[in-house]
């Protein structure tokens, strides 16, 4: 089941929903991925997979919004996976040291 | 060495981010937030708060949060040494196990550790201490290093600024509202004397109580209809209250003949528009021609009236329309010597001296005052509650009106 909300769309997989992130992770983007991932977090949903495949870029603004769902996953106790991340936006994840707090995908990276 | 220029690109777009944040963003709360997003991002801070200080209340007051939980107080005392050991302190960034020395970080103490709050930041701009930045830990685990703070610092003074730009403009717009205060309260006093003035000049003359007050009312009338803006009403107004200020000099017994006075009172009691001038004339009116009026409201447009016998447009215009309010009080109410006229006959008299005494174009505006009302074409009752309703016969003096605005219609304001 996909649920459609530009520029994030949502699927739906047992106890899995997979967030695909569009070309810009910025302020509108972001501010959609935390309140989808808050919504699936509050409905249940155990594992958030964060579907990057469309990703180019992520700014500051991006980066914090992702930090606020890390931060959720963690009190929530839920399993946050990182997917399809192209190679300059995993430097940028690996030299803040995001990947340390999300698992990466590498089966799926570009 | 390979991730230093991400990084560096990364943090510099922080940077340039918070600069146009604080330059552009009309809302302080959204631009405070937005920063607090733009300094978390830029080096994966896992949580943290920008306050402004409210230094009348000697309170941090929580603007900006990102995952401090709801239960983070969002305000904080700050005490008078807290407040001059920070301002001391400059900015800089302060770790937790320092600032435990502040007293107020001490009350927080269990909350700000829960929070695993790592860094301080007193937002100190020009010596003045205008906020702070609350930091938990990076993303990564590891602490801070010299160049983290530098940017760290370097993001925080611009929120800094930002905070103090807003404080100016809420003390400026304080003021402007103070000082708006003031001076309405210094019209509504200035009215209240003017009207107490009329008052004044109204005990004077016994059988003409509230001419002056009428006056001023007639004249107000006037120049609405004319279109002037309210402030130059309101002046006009003055002027009408104001225009026989020079009669408290005038023997009682004068302006009270029961009868026609003879040459020499008469040249006694046509002093009083220019004792009225330079009684008025020392005073700051926001309306400057309100001595005019006093002065001039008895020259006639044909030259034939006083003190200086000025005719047409030498006439300044306020003392042409007090002239015609003037007249017609005086037609309009009963004098110790005669009863006031039928109204027809008065409305005849405006006809009649329109071009000889008034200006037409002024006779034409009060007249199409008083049709707008007595034809019911307004809810206004000002003529009405003037001159006592048995006084008009509307069946009579629309049509006289009509007659008149038909012969003079063509003198527009």
């Amino acid at each position: 089941m996909q649920e459609s909300k530009t520029p994030v769309s949502v699927d739906f997989e047992d106890d899995i929903a997979t967030v695909h992130i569009e070309n810009y992770l910025n302020k509108p983007a972001g501010e959609q991925i935390e309140k989808v991932c808050l919504q699936c977090l509050n409905d249940g949903y155990k594992t958030l997979i964060l579907d990057f495949a469309r990703t180019e870029l992520v700014n500051s603004i991006g980066i914090s919004f992702l930090l606020g769902v890390i931060d959720a996953c963690e009190k929530k106790g839920a399993d946050i996976i990182f997917s399809h991340v192209h190679d300059d936006v995993l430097s940028l994840f690996q030299i803040l040291g995001i990947t340390r707090k999300v698992k990466i995908d590498f089966a799926s990276l570009q | 060495m390979n991730k230093n220029p991400y990084k560096f690109v990364h943090t510099f777009d922080a940077l340039a981010g918070i600069a146009e944040e604080i330059a552009n963003k009309q809302n302080f709360n959204e631009m405070l937030r937005m920063s607090l997003h733009l300094l978390l991002g830029s080096l994966a801070i896992m949580r943290g708060g920008i306050a402004r200080y409210l230094s009348h209340e000697r309170e941090l007051q929580f603007v900006a949060v990102r995952n401090l939980g709801d239960d983070f107080p969002l305000t904080m005392s700050i005490a008078p040494e807290d407040e001059r050991d920070l301002i001391d302190a400059g900015l800089k960034s302060i770790e937790a196990s320092q600032a435990k020395i502040l007293s107020f970080f001490q009350q927080h103490y269990q909350i700000l550790q829960k929070k695993q709050i790592e860094l301080l930041i007193p937002l100190v701009i020009g010596g003045e201490f205008v906020g702070i930045i609350l930091l938990g830990e990076k993303a990564s685990g590891e602490p801070y290093d010299s160049s983290d703070l530098t940017v760290i610092c370097a993001i925080a003074r611009h929120i800094g600024v930002g905070i103090q730009q807003r404080n100016i403009m809420m003390e400026l717009k304080r003021r402007i509202e103070e000082n708006q205060r003031l001076y309405k309260n210094l019209q509504i006093t200035y009215k209240d004397t003017i009207k107490a003035f009329a008052a004044a000049i109204d005990s004077k003359d016994k059988y003409t109580e509230g001419h002056s007050v009428r006056v001023g009312k007639y004249t107000e009338i006037i120049v609405e209809e004319l279109g002037w803006d309210e402030q130059k009403r309101e002046g006009a107004a003055v002027a009408g209250y104001l225009h026989d200020v020079g009669k408290l000099v005038v023997d009682r017994s004068i302006i009270n003949a029961p009868y026609r006075i003879n040459a020499k009172e008469s040249a006694e009691l046509s002093k009083h528009p220019s004792v009225g001038y330079e009684i008025l004339l020392p005073i700051h009116h926001p309306f400057v021609d309100v001595p005019l009026a006093a002065k001039y409201h008895h020259e006639r447009l044909d030259g034939k009236g006083y003190p200086e016998g000025l005719s047409g447009n030498q006439i300044p215009y306020i003392a042409k329309i007090v002239n015609l309010a003037d007249s017609f009080d005086a037609m309009t109410t009963d004098r110790p010597y005669k009863k006031r006229r039928p109204f027809e006959e008065v409305i005849e008299d405006l006809r009649r001296n329109a071009g000889k005494q008034f200006a037409p174009e002024i006779v034409v505006a009060f007249s199409r005052a008083m049709l707008k009302e007595f034809s019911m074409q307004t809810d206004e009752k000002r003529f009405t509650r003037l001159l006592g309703k048995a006084y008009i016969e509307p069946s009579i003096v629309i049509p006289a009106l009509k007659s008149l605005l038909n012969e003079l219609g063509s003198h527009r304001s």
